[in-house]
């Protein structure tokens, strides 16, 4: 066979169809199957009629727009502070606040177990609290990040000539800066709204196991070799990270989001 | 002419070559040879299918059909490494990671040759290109002056049988550039090797080449040396692209007289009478004096100058004489509203058979509506023509990716074949109105032609016959109206 | 003014909030441990005077060093591959038609939107359901905990080399071709060493990222590595289990210490690095 550049694609595609395409299909098959893989809705019925399923839903929603909207907030006027000359001329203090990424988030979860132990804050007396302040620890980098790499290259002379044209202060912030920023908010939000939801390890830790987050049930379920309650979850999960999908792919071009992550 | 370019061996020789994009044919039956050791040029606004040969002859297309022959030998089917000719790129395509030297010497290493050779042919070509000093530098830091340089003993170092130049220049400023042509040409002379060259420039091709090839919709429209191409342009397309000029519409009135521009010239011809031509005048050669009491103003044309600008060794005028306009290149100062006699030198005049074969508009603009002007007749087009996969912005801008392009103003060239032309008595069917001038019956059509008030002719091809003298309406659909862009896209991104 | 000094005191609150966690652990890895009845140690911080005793328990524990040593291995070994697939794909992909490039692009963009936990459960119940219906025996060892870490990080090192493709000249190839290359050499001799910071910067975040890994792990892991016919342990999941039961063992301050000190080493290097690289590109200038 001839050598063509395009030829040296076929591993990594045999790869994502055989470990991400082919596996999405036989969850999809598991969630509406029973246990002697026939065809059965039961775990359609089975979730819509078990409110502590739709609980269990509503919560980690409720979580991860909380975490979300927390992060954003404390997160976006320090990445406008790094990332402005005026404020900011070095990249130490970027660095400070993205640093903790490279621990082990288990082991950072973990220390603000400890310490919420320490101040009383604990988990088994104020499970939310506890949760959220964990969550907030845990992705505030990756909010900073993101909205950091925008903010580096905001347009001066736009916000300038927003100005001249008789903005104020207020509104050259929002008229000009937030819409320059939207790719970084964005891409903040994907990389902090689904993981919320599924990384269980922090509510579990956090929560000593008060609060349960779809990641942890569909986990639960497996461990209990529930395979097609597990399935019918994450198909949900699915569907979710689908919605979302097109929800920011109309906000933004792709290749905007996946190159102002990294 | 012919014969004499047949004693020289031929080095290359395109035989019938077609290249199709899809169902764009980029390429179309082209043939063509080149004589060993010369410097040729093919020259053509974008999209005319002059870098596509130049790569078809390198080895980075394939053409769809005919052959390539190097030295009688077909190569069409040989991949680029396999052939003796070397490319000097458009924006240089040096390797960054590789310093001046290593440049070079990339393609002798590649052929194994021992390290003393490889040593004395870098040298060499570094001092062809006037580098001696540079060769240890990463070639980022160069200017782009010094990677065209770079990028010419690069090429040259491997001693191509063809130097192929790919719009070499294009990324230069204007000085640079000037300087880098008088350098090129000097190059050829030294080396010996025959360079084929592509551009869009006509000034460029002018200056360096020996023979030049003029390309329109991927065929040739012309060859010849500059000089021929220049003084004796074939078609009023070759008149309009090459320098600066005047066209206008003539009929040969009889053996010794022309008229055009409302005015009979002196012109001998073989030309049957009442046969229609394009009249070629260029600006510098037209002589213009001071109209006094004692003119006559019968006899001669008269105009009156409607723009003046200083161009450095003359002035160029706009001279509006009747409805035409004429642009005169002169040395004697003269100013705005002056009234001139203007005439022309009979050898001066170049006239050419008008093609009826085709409604071709050489001063056809598009307007801010994207609407094609035609005299003072608009048409629906499609401008997406101009530029392949491009579409249109909600602001009526042509936008292909990032770039975005404004071509209200922009000068074009219109097409339309003669059977695309609808042609009714009924004037409520197009806003287009002419008169019919002329009906011939072909065997099994009638060849009509009419004329708008604009003196714009179309010639229409109709399976019934018109009335000389009758007023009809002309339409068009959109898709039938070819443009060719005046110039390079590029000037019109915004 | 003020506003600068708001906006700086605003900047190192959250900083110093951020850092809390690991700054009190750190002052508590050089304390001792308080022992319950029966020898149980007691997991929460409390000051028992200065002592370095944790940092030479910490090495001691072989469960948690075995599980160092996984989670090490098993980044690099993923990197590696991930790296490899990663970019032949995105270089693959490049030089396609433009439909199989957009198809290739979308396909990659897929694990990069999905959850993770959907990606890991999914391949679980492939292998849990090949190996009980057609091998009949648990497929679940190092290769399948490999492949997870390589869905994870694969696809960002093809988003990592994609741009550095862009932005090549599209004519080096064909200028390398030109010259003589065979097209495996114009790749390998042109292409390559032009996306080479791309592909680094790939194989950076996939180590990033499967060292941080605790899904993937916990669902794909078998016996291997250094745990021997045990499941494996990575760091990750070694603490979850820990934390699962009675809470982090003293030891792991210590740890996070270690691991912090060479993470500041790092960054401190980068940073350096960054500064010169700087200068010197302003000398050039000036040259």
């Amino acid at each position: 066979m001839k050598f063509r550049r395009k030829y040296l694609a076929i591993p990594y595609v045999v790869f994502l169809f055989l470990f991400i395409i082919f596996p999405i299909f036989v969850i999809i098959f598991y969630a509406f199957t029973d246990s002697s893989n026939h065809f059965s809705l039961d775990q359609v019925i089975n979730f819509f009629t078990d409110s502590s399923k739709i609980m269990v839903l509503v919560v980690s929603v409720f979580f991860a727009i909380l975490n979300t909207a927390i992060c954003l907030l404390i997160g976006y006027p320090i990445a406008y502070f790094l990332a402005r000359k005026d404020y900011n001329k070095n990249t130490v203090l970027f660095f400070l606040f993205i640093m903790p990424m490279w621990i082990n988030f288990v082991l950072r979860t973990s220390a603000t177990r400890d310490l919420l132990f320490l101040i009383g804050l604990d988990g088994g007396h104020y499970p939310y609290l506890a949760t959220t302040i964990g969550l907030v620890y845990n992705y505030l980098p990756f909010v900073i990040l993101p909205l950091y790499s925008t903010m580096i290259k905001l347009d001066n002379s736009q916000m300038e000539a927003a100005a001249d044209l008789g903005c104020n202060k207020m509104q050259v912030f929002f008229k000009s800066v937030i819409p320059q920023t939207m790719p970084g908010i964005v891409s903040a939000i994907i990389m902090t709204f689904m993981p919320t939801m599924t990384t269980y390890v922090i509510s579990d830790t956090l929560s000593e196991r008060n609060i349960v987050l779809l990641g942890s049930s569909i986990a639960s379920a497996f461990d209990n070799n529930n395979w097609n309650s597990g399935s019918f979850l994450a198909m949900i999960m699915l569907i979710i990270v689908f919605i979302s999908m097109i929800v920011t792919n109309r906000f933004t071009k792709k290749s905007e989001v996946s190159e102002s992550i990294w | 002419m012919a014969e004499s370019l047949s004693e020289n061996p031929r080095i290359i020789e395109l035989k019938n070559i077609t290249k199709s994009f899809g169902n764009k044919v980029a390429v179309d039956d082209l043939s063509l040879y080149i004589k060993r050791g010369e410097f040729i040029t093919l020259l053509g606004p974008s999209g005319c299918g002059k870098t596509t040969t130049l790569r078809m002859i390198a080895g980075f297309e394939m053409p769809t059909s005919g052959e390539i022959l190097l030295n009688g030998s077909d190569i069409s089917k040989l991949p680029p490494n396999l052939r003796p000719v070397n490319t000097v790129f458009q924006r240089y395509a040096l390797f960054p990671h590789l310093d001046v030297y290593d440049n070079i010497a990339f393609g002798l290493k590649l052929k194994h040759l021992p390290k003393d050779d490889i040593e004395k042919k870098v040298k060499h070509a570094l001092a062809i290109v006037d580098l001696e000093e540079l060769a240890e530098r990463d070639v980022a830091t160069l200017s782009g002056g010094q990677q065209q340089r770079v990028a010419i003993a690069r090429a040259i170092v491997m001693e191509p049988e063809i130097l192929l130049l790919d719009e070499p220049l294009g990324a230069l400023d204007l000085k640079m550039r000037k300087e880098m042509q008088l350098e090129l040409k000097a190059m050829h002379k030294k080396l010996g090797i025959t360079f084929l060259y592509v551009t869009h420039d006509q000034e460029e091709a002018l200056t360096m080449s020996d023979t030049i090839v003029v390309m329109k919709d991927g065929r040739i429209e012309q060859i010849g040396t500059p000089t021929e191409i220049y003084n004796y342009p074939k078609t009023a397309y070759v008149a309009d692209f090459i320098g600066e000029s005047n066209i206008y519409n003539g009929i040969i009135k009889d053996h010794a007289t022309i008229h055009f521009l409302n005015h009979d010239f002196e012109y001998h011809s073989k030309l049957k009478t009442n046969q229609k031509v394009d009249v070629v005048i260029r600006p510098e050669d037209i002589e213009l004096r001071r109209t006094s009491d004692r003119t006559n103003r019968e006899q001669n044309l008269i105009g009156t100058i409607i723009s003046k600008v200083f161009k450095g060794i003359h002035f160029e005028y706009v001279i509006l004489s009747g409805e035409h306009e004429i642009i005169v290149q002169n040395t004697k100062e003269y100013h705005v509203d002056d009234e001139l006699t203007i005439t022309i030198d009979e050898d001066l005049i170049h006239c050419m058979e008008k093609d009826y074969d085709n409604n071709i508009f050489l001063d056809a603009i598009i307007n801010k509506n994207n609407e094609l002007l035609i005299g003072s007749d608009t048409y629906e087009i499609d401008i997406t023509q101009l530029l392949l996969d491009s579409k249109i912005d909600s602001d009526g801008y042509l936008v292909l990716n990032e770039h975005r392009f404004d071509l209200t103003n922009a000068e074009v060239v219109a097409e339309i074949i003669p059977s695309k032309i609808t042609i009714s008595d009924d004037l409520s069917l197009s806003n287009i109105h002419a008169k019919i001038i002329e009906s011939i019956y072909k065997g099994d059509h009638y060849q009509i032609v009419a004329r708008t008030e604009d003196e714009d002719d179309y010639v229409i091809i109709d399976p019934y016959p018109y009335n000389i003298g009758d007023i009809v309406s002309l339409a068009v659909k959109k898709e039938d109206i070819k443009l060719t862009l005046k110039g390079d896209l590029t000037k019109y991104e915004i | 003014m003020v506003r600068k000094i708001l906006a700086k005191s605003y900047v190192f609150l959250i900083l110093l909030i951020l850092y809390l966690p690991i700054l009190v652990l750190i002052v508590f890895s050089f304390t001792e441990p308080s022992y319950a009845v029966g020898g149980r140690q007691n997991t929460n911080l409390e000051w028992n005077g200065f002592s370095v005793m944790l940092y030479g328990q910490l090495f001691k524990n072989k469960e948690l060093m075995t599980a160092l040593g996984n989670t090490i291995l098993i980044a690099v070994i993923s990197a590696f591959v991930a790296t490899v697939l990663g970019s032949l794909g995105a270089i693959g992909a490049f030089y396609s038609s433009k439909k199989s490039k957009k198809f290739i692009d979308g396909l990659n963009q897929i694990p990069v939107a999905n959850a993770e936990i959907i990606m890991a459960i999914s391949i679980a119940i492939l292998f849990t359901f090949l190996g009980s219906v057609i091998f009949k025996t648990s497929l679940f060892n190092f290769w399948t905990l490999l492949i997870g870490h390589v869905v994870l990080s694969a696809p960002f090192v093809y988003l990592n080399v994609k741009p550095k493709l862009a932005q090549l000249d599209p004519s080096l190839y064909e200028a390398a071709l030109d010259l003589g290359a065979k097209p495996r050499q114009a790749l390998f001799k042109i292409i390559l060493p032009e996306i080479l910071p791309g592909i680094f910067a790939g194989f950076i975040l996939a180590i990033t990222l499967s060292l941080d890994d605790f899904i993937m792990t916990a669902f794909l892991r078998g016996p291997g590595l250094l745990s021997g016919n045990g499941n494996i342990d990575t760091l990750s999941t070694y603490v979850q289990s820990k934390l699962k039961l009675s809470g982090a063992p003293a030891e792991l301050r210590a740890l996070t210490a270690i691991i912090f000190l060479i993470v500041i080493t790092i960054v401190v290097g980068i940073i350096i690095k960054q500064n010169r690289s700087l200068k010197s590109k302003k000398e050039r200038r000036n040259f």
